[in-house]
């Protein structure tokens, strides 16, 4: 890890270190506080159902978009990640991380715009220039990152993950 | 300073800021290369003249890029199939031009190449994005890995040059051992 990417671990770890001393009681189930998010959970089961429907350099892979995302096929930290196609790396995905907290810090994890820009109107989502990405709440790619953003990515939640990350899969490199 | 004097300089620079869209921002920003018609232009990014919001060009198209056989090379490649499927399972095939060039436009059309040679094809459809993306030249066949979910010039993504941590370098069918 770099000295970039550890000098990021530290302020995202203070950040959730402060935040949960200041919290008088547990979060309730859905309304976790999104500051604290698990980096490690991200890259393990998140980052996959993110990366091809949301992080193409046309759409949140562009710098200059809110919940800017880093991913192999998109955005890179650095030219030389692009050229070696190289994984994510560690201070990507803590960037990545910090730009889903950073999109609505002072709102629980069900009203994050993370959920609702994605979701379909219909189903109580917010209008989307990307389109409707997934059509109700029920959706896995939703209850995967729903679950991630109230910080409790159980067994069913990782489930749902798997099955969101296989539908939108990459084809292999030629 | 005089208030006359201010003025001379105040009002050009909101007249700039009032006058100049995105879009002729980013029309001004392309080096223009003297030339006309479907083969002009070759790896910038088609739609900065030629979409609905912006079309001083006349012609608009939902789709439009330039295929190269290689990625450093100069000039594109004549005779490279495009064959693009969209979210709803609809499928066109567009043939690059002389340049390398390929165009998608609305129109009454079945989404086959109906003018070979000129690099263009016309949809009866409306496009269903995402889009997934091959190439291909003869025996050789590549795949775009990720979608295309909203952006219509392909070398908007694809620019021109080494690839970067904002572009993934222009299209290309051969890849050199590095």
């Amino acid at each position: 890890m770099t000295m970039r990417a550890r000098s990021r671990l530290a302020l995202v770890i203070a950040w959730a270190s402060a935040s949960a001393l200041a919290a008088c009681t547990g979060p309730d189930p859905g309304t976790a506080d999104v500051r604290l998010l698990d980096v490690a959970a991200y890259r393990a089961h998140v980052h996959a159902v993110l990366e091809p429907s949301c992080a193409t350099l046309d759409c949140h892979g562009d710098p200059g978009r809110p919940l800017r995302l880093y991913a192999e096929t998109g955005l890179r930290e650095d030219d030389s990640l692009r050229s070696a196609k190289a994984p994510l790396t560690d201070a990507e995905a803590i960037a990545n991380v910090e730009s889903a907290a950073g999109l609505d810090p002072e709102v629980r994890a069900d009203e994050s715009r993370v959920l609702l820009k994605p979701l379909a109107e219909r189903a109580g989502g917010m209008h989307h220039v990307g389109g409707d990405i997934w059509q109700t709440r029920d959706d896995d790619a939703y209850v995967c990152v729903a679950a991630w953003l109230a910080g409790g990515l159980d067994a069913d939640a990782q489930a749902a993950c798997s099955r969101a990350a296989a539908a939108v899969a990459l084809p292999p490199e030629d | 300073m005089t208030r006359s004097s201010s003025l001379l300089i105040v009002v050009p620079l909101l007249g700039a800021c009032l006058w100049t869209t995105p879009e002729q921002a980013a029309e001004d920003a392309l080096p223009y290369d003297g030339r006309e018609g479907p083969t002009h232009m070759p790896g910038y990014p088609c739609l900065a003249c030629h979409s609905e919001e912006h079309s001083p060009g006349d012609e608009v198209f939902v789709l439009a890029g330039t295929v190269y056989e290689r990625a450093g090379d100069a000039w594109g490649l004549q005779g490279a199939e495009v064959r693009v499927t969209d979210e709803a399972g609809h499928e066109l095939s567009v043939v690059t031009n002389e340049a390398g060039n390929f165009m998608v436009r609305d129109g009454d059309g079945d989404g086959e190449d109906d003018e070979r040679g000129r690099g263009e094809t016309r949809i009866g459809f409306k496009l269903d994005w995402p889009l997934r993306v091959e190439v291909r030249h003869g025996e050789r066949v590549r795949h775009m890995r990720s979608r295309i979910h909203r952006e219509g010039s392909c070398a908007t993504c694809h620019v021109l040059g080494a690839p970067s941590a904002t572009s993934a370098g222009p299209i290309f069918l051969v890849e050199d051992p590095p």
